[in-house]
């Protein structure tokens, strides 16, 4: 596929998924599904992709052990099936940097905020002067 | 003689009027005849009426759920709805009532719609249809709740669809290469 409509795709995604979440505003729960909870519901589907290939995987390698079949043809359907396996992985590997990066990122702010609340501690005497 | 043959002429002139019209009469009175054999009208309503052994009537709706609606919504004085309303031995009523409530669950779905006239006419369609139940003897309630329904409703399906488009964004990277991340 050429990069050309790799974007056009990507752009329709990005159409579908803020749609979805005007939607989810208007109905006033627009916070359920922020940057980070999306990343998580593609992150979990990832997983169950990956597992579904995996599965997909021992059943070709069941059928060519004892079955009869066209060895030509599993192989190649094998062949595909680690490539997607290892991109998947890769993906995997990615999802999980973001979200180290992304976890980091909310320690840092968080620390910030607290620094920021014991700076500015106001205190209050109350006496007769 | 000219006013014999200006009264023959205009006697011949009554003659094919009287005709004409006798013609026009029959035809009507056919055409009556074939619809009350089929159907009984009532204005706007059309409905299938047939004699059970006991000697009850049943009233069966002829159209297709969107042209009764279409019928109801467009064409039906407000009078006829509240004497169907009063008249309980009518077998669509409850019918009607659901078919309203149905339709009523799918507009307030869509008046959460990102389009924006889809949104407002949504808007629109359930302020006729909740006037048209409340003629029916919905109560408010009832038609609160049904809102209720359709807003959990509503955020079921964003939340199913957002996990599809995600699923099929990480399966498109998967089998293109392309960096979804």
């Amino acid at each position: 596929m050429s990069a050309k409509k790799i974007k056009a795709q990507m752009r329709v995604f990005q159409e579908m998924e803020s749609q979805l979440l005007m939607q989810a505003d208007r109905v006033g729960v627009r916070d359920d599904f922020m940057p980070s909870r999306l990343k998580e519901m593609e992150y979990d589907s990832l997983k169950k992709h990956i597992l579904s290939f995996y599965a997909e995987r021992s059943n070709l390698e069941y059928e060519m052990q004892m079955f009869g079949v066209d060895k030509k043809e599993v192989l190649i359907k094998m062949e595909k099936l680690e490539v997607y396996i290892r991109r998947a992985e890769r993906l995997r590997e990615l999802y999980d940097k973001y979200f180290q990066k992304s976890s980091e990122k909310q320690n840092k702010d968080k620390s910030i905020i607290e620094k920021s609340i014991s700076k500015n501690k106001i205190s209050v005497s109350i006496g007769d002067d | 003689m000219t006013t014999d043959a200006a009264s023959i002429t205009s006697t011949l002139a009554q003659e094919k009027m009287y005709a004409s019209q006798k013609a026009l009469q029959q035809k009507q009175k056919e055409e009556e005849k074939t619809q009350s054999e089929t159907s009984e009208h009532m204005s706007s309503v059309v409905w299938e009426a047939s004699d059970n052994k006991d000697g009850t009537k049943t009233y069966k709706i002829g159209f297709q759920d969107v042209v009764y609606m279409s019928a109801i919504s467009s064409s039906m004085a407000e009078d006829e709805i509240e004497s169907l309303s009063r008249n309980k031995s009518l077998k669509f009523r409850e019918r009607t009532i659901e078919v309203l409530k149905n339709k009523f669950i799918k507009l307030a779905m869509d008046s959460y719609s990102h389009n924006f006239f889809v949104s407002q006419l949504s808007k629109m369609g359930i302020g006729i249809v909740s006037f048209q139940m409340g003629l029916l003897g919905v109560s408010g309630i009832e038609i609160q709740g049904l809102l209720s329904d359709a807003r959990r409703k509503k955020i079921e399906v964003i939340k199913t669809s957002l996990q599809q488009v995600a699923s099929e964004k990480v399966l498109f990277g998967i089998v293109t290469g392309a960096k979804v991340v």
